[in-house]
């Protein structure tokens, strides 16, 4: 009851988050949606990083060291320092320049007006809505798996709703404000909580002889019982399947939750911040959760194991570690810092769905005019719901695991990362061939994951690697191709997209 | 310096890709396995290196808008439609 009184009180806080934002709100859609472009280098740095860490990161990295070892953070952490950073640098600020100058809200806005076609950017949404659904669904099953975890008392099903009802309504109160708010302290309490957690747990591994000979005797345990998960190699670990795994972090760049907290900036500058931390950052939420996860293989407590080797739902290995090494008070502290990790996304994600339907299909087909600002953030909240109820009901189905998961949900995004950088870098991209390109990332994806099975796992391969390597392949040709195939987008609107910088000053 | 900074950048993606750590059984520190420890680094570098793209290959024409004053949120309803837009 401990625990669940203090995850409780965690979530009323995240309530009162929304309320003050609400106060600082000018009460605009604008303000709704954007925060009206005054998040600072902190502040973006923080909302970034929370929302790119999900259940993924501290649920699915340890259950997926559980299973494969330390290698998991060479799969994921350290590429992912470089290649968000990249994806921050080369698409996050130039996207920043151009929303701000054309006044862009989505991702969907853009590519109609980069593209010069309604109907593509309605195609795109569609294909957007459905990538985002299985992130939801990450963060919906991960925030149940850690309440019922820790608490034991509260059914799987419960702590999911509990997770979506609260952010459903600090989002809907407090909107982007208030979601960079609650993102920036959520961030800032499971990086705290996180180390936190890694330390009791290395303390009580060591068997009260304090926290560094905890540390060592854990590894040592591993070292005796399970000597491969210190290494990497076959049959999990091939080179071909290990640099596949680069391409996942790319999805970041085609994320619609990211593109709208890059635009909430407030100025170029901004993001250098972001750039040059968020590598540290990875390594000090990531480094805890692997090496917890993989002392989890061989942690024994009064002769028998912590963890059933042949545990079915590694989504709990890393519930149940906090659970059995710490008391209640901690726990549930440690449980609210999980929480924190998977709501910072969450947030996002159901904000950023709102605004592109408000923006890119209702106000796109019905007219601009014809709602009040009152009436367009309406709108968003009820979709948001919809999605939500639909995401919700997928997660009582069977669940998969976090990590499995998430890779799948990232490789159908890392497909559409071609469509951005050439939109952004590339005259002659065409209507025709980013449609192609659209289209073929759906293909592809699909043919996939229908081979691979289902719950996903990652043992499917093609070629030796993760399908998203052949995802991402077809995808550049079909954008290629076809673009040098069609007629190239008119001067009009290159000169919009590719200005220098007297353009520039002029529009401003 | 700015060719030197994305050098590095290259380099660590390189590196990253090297499998020559990967049976190493060094712990590091008595309990962070070879692999892990190179991998932990290579993330610290990366920080490094950024930090160096940074300073060195910023793009210099990005600041020229103030905040507020870029053209007119057409997308938003009951907003200046367009105005000043090409």
């Amino acid at each position: 009851m401990t625990q669940l009184a203090i995850i409780i009180g965690y979530l009323c806080l995240l309530l009162g988050f929304g309320v003050l934002a609400q106060r600082r709100s000018q009460g605009t859609a604008r303000d709704f949606m954007l925060a009206s472009h005054s998040i600072g280098p902190v502040l973006l740095l923080l909302s970034l990083f929370g929302t790119t860490m999900t259940a993924f990161a501290l649920v699915g990295s340890t259950g997926k060291s559980f299973q494969w070892g330390v290698g998991v953070y060479a799969l994921m952490a350290s590429s992912s320092g470089v290649v968000h950073s990249l994806c921050f640098f080369l698409v996050g600020v130039k996207i920043w320049s151009i929303g701000r100058r054309n006044g862009y809200t989505t991702q969907v806005q853009y590519f109609r007006e980069r593209l010069e076609s309604r109907n593509f950017g309605t195609l795109l949404f569609v294909v957007l809505v459905l990538l985002v659904i299985p992130y939801l669904l990450i963060g919906i099953l991960g925030g149940g798996a850690v309440i019922h975890g820790i608490t034991g008392i509260v059914p799987t099903w419960l702590g999911s709703l509990m997770i979506c009802t609260v952010v459903l309504t600090y989002v809907f109160i407090g909107g982007m404000r208030g979601t960079a708010w609650a993102n920036a302290f959520q961030t800032v309490i499971f990086m705290v909580l996180g180390l936190v957690a890694f330390l009791v747990i290395a303390n009580k591994l060591g068997d009260g002889e304090g926290i560094w000979s905890g540390l060592v005797k854990a590894t040592a345990h591993v070292q005796e019982d399970h000597p491969e998960k210190l290494v990497m190699g076959p049959p999990v670990f091939t080179s071909l399947f290990f640099m596949s795994y680069l391409l996942i972090p790319l999805s970041a760049a085609m994320f619609p939750h990211i593109f709208q907290h890059w635009l909430t900036a407030r100025s170029a500058s901004t993001f250098k911040l972001p750039i040059i931390v968020h590598p540290i950052f990875i390594t000090i939420v990531w480094l805890p959760c692997v090496l917890v996860g993989t002392w989890a293989t061989s942690a024994m407590v009064n002769g028998e194991p912590l963890i059933p080797p042949d545990l079915d739902n590694v989504n709990a290995v890393l519930p149940m570690m906090v659970a059995k090494l710490s008391g209640p008070v901690l726990s549930g502290l440690l449980a609210a810092g999980i929480l924190a990790a998977v709501m910072s996304s969450l947030d996002s994600q159901f904000l950023c769905l709102g605004t592109m339907f408000t923006n890119d299909i209702v106000l796109e087909i019905q007219g601009r005019d014809r709602y009040s600002d009152r009436q367009v953030v309406a709108l968003a909240r009820g979709f948001i719901v919809g999605i939500v109820v639909v995401t919700y009901l997928i997660s009582l189905l069977k669940p998969a695991g976090i990590f499995d998961l998430a890779i799948w949900c990232f490789s159908g995004f890392t497909g559409l990362v071609p469509l951005v950088v050439a939109s952004l870098y590339w005259k002659r991209i065409t209507l025709a061939g980013a449609t192609a390109s659209v289209l073929v990332t759906v293909a592809s994806w699909i043919y996939f994951f229908s081979q691979a099975g289902y719950p996903p796992d990652l043992k499917y391969k093609f070629l030796g690697m993760l399908p998203v390597a052949a995802i991402f392949v077809l995808s550049t040709l079909a954008l290629v191709v076809v673009s040098l195939l069609t007629r190239p987008p008119s001067d009009q609107t290159l000169a919009r997209f590719f200005t220098d910088g007297k353009d520039r000053r002029a529009a401003s | 310096m700015r060719y030197v900074a994305w050098t590095l950048i290259c380099l660590l993606v390189v590196l990253h890709q090297c499998t020559l750590p990967w049976q190493s059984k060094t712990l590091w520190l008595g309990f962070i396995p070879g692999v892990l420890g190179y991998h932990v680094v290579i993330s610290l570098a990366t920080a490094g290196a950024w930090a160096l793209v940074v300073k060195f290959a910023w793009p210099a024409d990005l600041d020229t808008s103030s905040p507020g004053t870029g053209v007119p949120e057409y997308v938003l309803p009951r907003e200046d439609p367009g105005e000043g837009d090409s």
